[in-house]
């Protein structure tokens, strides 16, 4: 497999405080790869080094086999980097129809509208029923599908997902879970950051732990959920669960 | 087009014959009024532009200023006749407003809104400090041998004021209308989705720009002496939002409407109450705090909601 994204001792923060030191990490094509890291960890920042939205110090970041570092944000999404943010920030003042149709922005995505418009209303069915509504006037579960479409109507190669799963119950984080998994069988990749362990394993293929801004373990999906460090820090597994049974 | 569009069209039309044949008509008052609506319909317009892209602007006195300066200058140093000195004025403008768009970066809400406060009351301190450019606190007359006459500076108001409605007309109508309402909402996101908000700021302000210094150029002709408390006089700056907010924010015939309804309002008080002083500024300014409380979508809004029956216009996609 070959790396469709590659960050390579990315270093970034912001002002005067370091946020990511010698962050590597790589997304293979057609990969689906989660980021796993507690508040604070570097997570968003490692997003929006990928987005464009920020400029790391240093270190590069290779996607499709070239150097993007010093391509701007809003043309790293014609390349095939799609967003979908941390808190959603979709546009709440603009109907869900809007939203979408901004989301295929770039001239590429733009003659392929119908089509992604379809796909992403297959995808998301509840967002089909609430074309017309103000975005902003949904439910947060609704709104995360919406962030989801519409980073897909960009018609991405990597589909970055922010937390999808912050604020949301549990069976709304479900169906965004699903709807997740039938994009990566489109063949998309997908980088999946979560503080939400246990989802972002279940859909994974491997994932990466990002603590204090750099990589401290990686590994297959299966291989993570196993390890000690992953248990205590996010799985809230007991510490020594045979001693507890002991007792 | 729906039936709405089509009565606001023609009123639109309408209006423009209107304004355009009051000055013909060798009545002082009645052009006085006309002239002051247009130019106010000017700076409403160019206002709302950049409101509409989230750029809220409390420096638009700086394009006026800058306007009337340069138009003046041009004609007392340079001899350049009324309608030649509105282009350098223009183009002063636009370099003013993709200035201030580089300059204020990234900005949004109240820095942005500060940092134009800020250019405003700079170019006041700059044109006091070199007197011997602008005549400083003494001001400056309009060479007078230059004078076009009433009546063409009476058409100019006029003629800026319907360029400035279709430039914003046109505007509406094309796929960047979309990304300035998407830069309004969220400009992060609307970056994450492929616009480049820099660019539309540029091209927005520069816009604005242009309109505002026009106004302030034709006006500094209409009024024959400028100085730099004249000039970049605060009321400018509240005037050209006062009237969009009045006549409805963020839509195409608010600072018409707004415009056409301060400039009327002024006058009704001024005739009611004009014998008492500040009272009329009283009574304008307590009116003006209900109608903003109790019609937050402006005049426009409140006729909007009057045709319900007729489905309310929505905006138009993206194409």
């Amino acid at each position: 497999m070959t790396a469709l994204l590659a960050l390579s001792n990315i270093r970034a923060g912001y002002g005067e405080s370091l946020v990511l030191q010698d962050l590597s990490l790589e997304v293979a094509e057609g990969e689906v790869v989660c980021l796993l890291g507690a508040n604070g960890a570097g997570k968003t920042t490692t997003t929006r080094v990928i987005a464009g939205l920020m400029r790391p110090w240093n270190g590069e970041i290779r996607f499709a086999g070239r150097n993007v570092a010093d391509v701007p944000g809003h043309l790293r999404v014609a390349l095939g980097i799609g967003l979908s943010p941390e808190g959603r920030q979709i546009f709440p003042d603009m109907t869900v129809h809007e939203n979408l149709l901004l989301g295929s922005y770039t001239p590429r995505a733009r003659r392929e509208r119908p089509r992604a418009m379809e796909q992403a209303l297959a995808l998301f069915p509840r967002l089909h029923e609430r074309l017309r509504q103000k975005a902003g006037l949904m439910s947060g579960g609704e709104q995360q599908m919406l962030a989801i479409a519409r980073a897909l109507m960009s018609r991405p190669r990597l589909l970055m997902l922010d937390e999808p799963s912050l604020g949301l119950g549990p069976r709304i984080v479900m169906d965004v879970y699903a709807a997740v998994a039938e994009t990566a069988r489109s063949g998309i990749s997908i980088l999946l950051v979560e503080q939400n362990a246990e989802a972002a394993l279940s859909a994974a293929d491997r994932g990466y732990v990002l603590a204090n801004g750099s990589i401290v373990a990686s590994g297959s999906a299966a291989v993570l959920r196993d390890s000690a460090l992953v248990q205590q820090a996010f799985l809230g597994t007991p510490p020594s669960v045979p001693h507890a049974v002991a007792k | 087009m729906t039936r709405g569009s089509v009565a606001a069209t023609c009123a639109g039309i309408a209006a423009g014959i209107v304004a355009l044949a009051i000055p013909l008509l060798g009545m002082p008052l009645l052009a006085d009024i006309d002239f002051r609506i247009c130019a106010l319909l000017m700076v409403a317009v160019s206002w709302n532009l950049m409101a509409g892209a989230g750029l809220v602007s409390l420096g638009h006195s700086a394009f006026w200023g800058l306007g009337a300066y340069v138009a003046i200058l041009a004609a007392n140093d340079f001899a350049v006749p009324f309608a030649a000195s509105l282009l350098p004025a223009m183009l002063a403008g636009a370099l003013l407003g993709a200035a201030l768009a580089l300059i204020t970066g990234r900005m949004r809400g109240i820095y942005f809104a500060i940092s134009t406060l800020a250019a405003s009351e700079g170019l006041r301190v700059l044109a006091t400090m070199l007197p011997d450019i602008t005549g400083g606190g003494n001001g400056l007359y309009l060479d007078s041998k230059l004078f076009p006459g009433k009546t063409a500076i009476g058409l100019a108001a006029p003629c800026g004021a319907i360029l400035a409605a279709l430039i914003a007309w046109a505007i509406s109508r094309s796929r960047y209308a979309f990304a300035l309402r998407a830069m309004r909402n969220n400009e992060l996101a609307s970056q994450m989705l492929g616009v480049a908000p820099i660019r539309f700021r540029v091209g927005i302000m520069m816009i604005a720009g242009a309109i505002a210094t026009l106004a302030g150029a034709i006006n500094a002709w209409h009024g024959g002496y400028l100085d730099p408390g004249v000039g970049f006089d605060l009321k400018t700056t509240i005037d050209a939002q006062i009237a969009p907010i009045l006549g409805g924010v963020y839509t195409l015939p608010g600072p018409i409407i707004g415009a056409i309804a301060t400039i009327g309002f002024e006058e009704l008080t001024r005739a009611l109450f004009g014998g008492m002083v500040g009272i009329s500024l009283l009574v304008f300014g307590i009116v003006l705090v209900v109608v903003v409380l109790c019609m937050p979508q402006g005049i426009f809004g409140l006729l909007r909601g009057l045709r319900l029956p007729w489905r309310p216009a929505t905006p138009r996609a993206a194409r």
